[in-house]
């Protein structure tokens, strides 16, 4: 059975429905680029996804089930969500942040067993950030930080990982180091995230989902989603695609 | 969990001074004691009036002081964790200040002016004058029963700290246990100011200023909060009982005290800091 499967879902803020009539099915290994203009549902969706906003029609099912049919504690334990602003939060360091992410796990009447420990370790070695376990995470830099969140996204132990723009407030050099790790850990879980820049979606991403006023407009290989007509239907400008031959990753430019 | 040694030297510097105020408490009152008769007395029956000024007067009084000072710092916590800063400029409690102030001006000028204030009037005002083993056992179960809370949800606390959408993504059914942890802050308060008069809330924003020093995670802000709360009260009540023999209200004190603390809270919050 795939992992995720959104049908016909509708979704938005009460009443006012952003996301409409949306189809799509993704599994394991997928690194899922959601892209479009500003304001077109890319966080909207996101938080759909992650069952934090109403689903008005339609359904999003994990492995089959509904996640309108279960608890949240249930949701936390097969989706977890890294939000574009993650506040860090004076008086934790980064060991305590990152074991928050165990709290699906924690019952009201226990602590954090050893396991959790072990578990928020692994997560802090994998985002390689050990050498700053110990800090206050209000010291941290924006790509510390933005990585600190990933690591607690981690340690929820969940096959679904939503980040929504996980590159945006990051300079270069660590978009990039963020993007190569999501992209290594596709490998044992279903990765989707919003990004503004075409370019570097596309260079990372497996599949791609376009999105204008709450539709899709297409759905899958990058080469398939950015062609000249699907971009200048969303950005009502002319983009021209080209394709590197030597790396095979497109390139969008305004021409 | 890592750095508990952070925390450590904090809460045994207050359990120090909680130790030493107390004795100090003990040792204070309008019959003069000395140390020698205090102690004697408190731990074998000698003179029965002595034994009994310790045992019926000042024990409860401190005990009072002690379990006060818990309750209103776990309350205040909870406030804070369901709220954030945004507690201290809401509306009722502006006014709750508002009124203390007005109340304690109003106190004040009746002691200056030499009137005494009758004994209904110090109900009202908040005052640990007149505790009994009754008054202490009652509070005392709210006392464990805001620990027990405290500890059971220090997780949801730290959860909902890191904004709604993240406690929600942790598990966490946000709406329903703001509502909880609400309730309870609040049955708290009511059962305090049952206790120890209206004014006795102005302590509400002692964690507010222990999040300063210890940080907001929970599992620690409580504890010290606790902490501090029981030794502020203690050290205010002491205090009182040096300066104005003739038994100023504590809630007066607390008011005078802390009231600048929350303007200055109120104003930090307006300027963003």
């Amino acid at each position: 059975m795939e992992m995720l499967k959104v049908e016909s879902l509708d979704s938005g803020y009460e009443e006012n429905i952003i996301i409409k009539d949306l189809n799509f099915e993704a599994d394991i290994g997928d690194f899922i680029g959601i892209v479009g203009p500003n304001g077109c549902g890319k966080t909207t969706l996101l938080r759909s996804l992650a069952g934090l906003i109403s689903i008005i029609n339609g359904s999003v099912k994990v492995r089959g089930k509904d996640i309108q049919g279960i608890s949240r504690n249930e949701i936390a334990k097969r989706i977890a969500f890294v939000p574009q602003l993650m506040v860090p939060t004076a008086g934790f360091t980064v060991e305590e942040t990152v074991l928050l992410g165990r709290t699906p796990y924690i019952g009201r009447f226990s602590f954090e067993t050893a396991k959790d420990h072990r578990i928020a370790k692994r997560a802090i070695e994998e985002l390689k950030v050990e050498n700053i376990i110990d800090k206050p995470v209000t010291n941290l830099s924006g790509g510390e930080f933005q990585r600190v969140a990933i690591a607690r996204a981690l340690a929820q132990e969940t096959k679904i990982l939503l980040l929504d723009e996980p590159t945006s407030h990051l300079d270069l050099r660590f978009q990039f180091k963020i993007l190569r790790l999501l992209r290594s850990l596709r490998e044992d879980h279903l990765i989707i995230a919003t990004f503004h820049d075409l370019n570097i979606a596309a260079r990372f991403c497996r599949k791609l989902l376009l999105l204008n006023n709450g539709e899709m407009i297409a759905f899958g290989r990058p080469d398939n989603v950015f062609t000249t007509e699907n971009l200048r239907r969303v950005y009502k400008i002319k983009l021209d695609v080209r394709k590197n031959p030597k790396t095979g990753k497109l390139r969008v430019f305004n021409g | 969990m890592s750095k508990p040694s952070n925390k450590f030297p904090l809460a045994s510097f207050l359990v120090i001074v909680i130790v030493i105020l107390s004795f100090l408490s003990l040792l204070i009152g309008p019959t003069k004691l000395s140390a020698a008769k205090v102690f004697s007395s408190l731990f074998m029956s000698g003179d029965p009036n002595i034994f009994s000024i310790i045992w019926q007067v000042r024990v409860p009084r401190l005990l009072l002081s002690l379990v006060y000072g818990i309750i209103i710092a776990i309350a205040g916590s909870i406030f804070l964790g369901i709220q954030g800063s945004n507690f201290f400029d809401n509306k009722i409690i502006r006014f709750y200040y508002g009124l203390s102030a007005a109340i304690t001006a109003i106190a004040m000028i009746m002691i200056t002016s030499g009137s005494k204030l009758n004994i209904s009037f110090y109900g009202l005002l908040g005052s640990l004058y007149g505790a009994t083993w009754n008054k202490i056992i009652a509070t005392s179960i709210f006392a464990i029963l805001g620990i027990g809370v405290s500890i059971l949800y220090s997780k949801d606390l730290n959860a909902l700290l890191f904004g709604e959408y993240t406690a929600k993504t942790l598990g966490i059914e946000v709406q329903r246990t703001r509502a909880i942890l609400f309730a309870f802050a609040l049955i708290l308060s009511v059962a305090l100011v049952y206790f120890c008069g209206m004014l006795c809330l102005t302590g509400l924003i002692i964690p507010y200023f222990v999040r300063l020093i210890a940080g907001v995670n929970f599992k620690y802000l409580i504890p010290v909060s606790m902490l501090t709360g029981a030794a502020v009260i203690l050290f205010l009540d002491i205090f009182s009982r040096i300066i104005f023999p003739s038994e100023l209200p504590i809630g007066i004190i607390i008011m005078i005290v802390l009231g600048p603390l929350y303007i200055y809270a109120l104003r930090r919050r307006r300027l963003g800091l």
